[in-house]
């Protein structure tokens, strides 16, 4: 008699077991959704630092060589910009495009004359003018450039001559 | 004697394998029909557009933020996203249209987000959801993009 009533809590264990297991995984499967908007927000290029010029002496060609030197900006992500456009003001003009030396730069994605730094993340970037008149005074503005945006151009550097 | 207990061995053996099949089938069914009742009266969650720090630029990919409410009785796993339509809203004097930016397909979120149950706003992160093209305007500098976002979830 006691063995039957054990035989039969074992059963009646067994076939509960049975039931409630799969229940577990069934109350985990239960879905639900919501639909509405989510938000991303593009950075902004900062003005330049005003770059410095220091003029090679002596000049090791007919024309100067400046090298000009400036804070690496960092847009408002906190990473470095990828490159830059130097312009040079003289007796000329001002905004004008360097055509000799590093800071002539290259084309990049549809931008001219873009200095492109091994570093971006560098504290200071510099590049060389090589076409610079002799007579006057020079000085230099730099634009930061990401893709096609650009920051606002830098204050001018101090004159040099 | 002998005979007796065999069959009533046998005869138990066949009751829990029988008792167990109804059991069985009628927890299947009225698993079923739990899952059935419990999804009928369980509420959409809500999703409104979080705050995402500036992160987006030419080329690069970067994550979309949603708060999201959890109004059901039970906690909810997030362990997935569809995206829909972008909109955008330039800085002020500025121009930039919604095709500067690409949209991700569905996504597993990498580590699924738990709302609790009844949960408020939870600010919920889904990386890679947006890429800014390389010839981005210039326009596009400081603008927000909002894009339609589904959460897929289930019960925790």
């Amino acid at each position: 008699m006691l063995r039957r009533l054990v035989g039969a809590t074992v059963i009646a264990l067994t076939c509960l077991t049975t039931v409630l297991l799969p229940a577990a995984p069934a109350l985990a499967g239960w879905k639900t959704s919501g639909t509405g908007p989510a938000r991303a927000q593009a950075v902004v290029i900062p003005q330049a630092a005003a770059p410095t010029a220091v003029k090679a002496n002596p000049a090791p060609d007919y024309n100067p060589v400046y090298t000009v030197t400036w804070a690496s900006t960092e847009h408002s992500g906190g990473r470095g910009v990828i490159g830059y456009q130097i312009r040079r003001t003289q007796w000329q003009g001002s905004g004008l495009v360097i055509t000799s030396g590093t800071c002539t730069g290259t084309t990049v994605n549809g931008m001219p004359n873009v200095f492109v730094p091994s570093n971006p993340e560098a504290a200071t970037q510099s590049c060389t003018d090589r076409d610079a008149y002799n007579s006057g005074t020079v000085s230099y503005t730099v634009v930061p450039v990401m893709g096609r945006w650009t920051g606002a151009a830098s204050a001018a550097s101090p004159a040099y001559s | 004697m002998k005979l007796g207990k065999r069959t009533s061995v046998i005869a138990l053996f066949l009751a829990v394998l029988v008792g167990g099949g109804v059991a069985a089938a009628a927890w299947l069914v009225s698993g079923t029909g739990t899952v059935t009742t419990q999804a009928a009266t369980s509420t959409s969650l809500t999703v409104t557009g979080g705050t995402s720090s500036a992160s987006l630029y030419p080329g690069a990919s970067t994550a979309v933020v949603a708060n999201v409410t959890n109004p059901n009785p039970f906690p909810v796993r997030l362990t997935g996203a569809t995206f829909g339509a972008v909109t955008v809203t330039p800085l002020a004097g500025k121009t930039c249209a919604a095709g500067n930016v690409t949209v991700s397909g569905p996504v597993t979120l990498a580590s699924p987000v738990n709302l609790a149950a009844g949960s408020s706003a939870t600010p919920v992160t889904i990386a890679n959801a947006l890429t800014m093209v390389s010839t981005a305007a210039d326009g596009c500098q400081g603008a927000t993009f909002t894009v339609q976002v589904t959460l897929n979830g289930e019960s925790a």
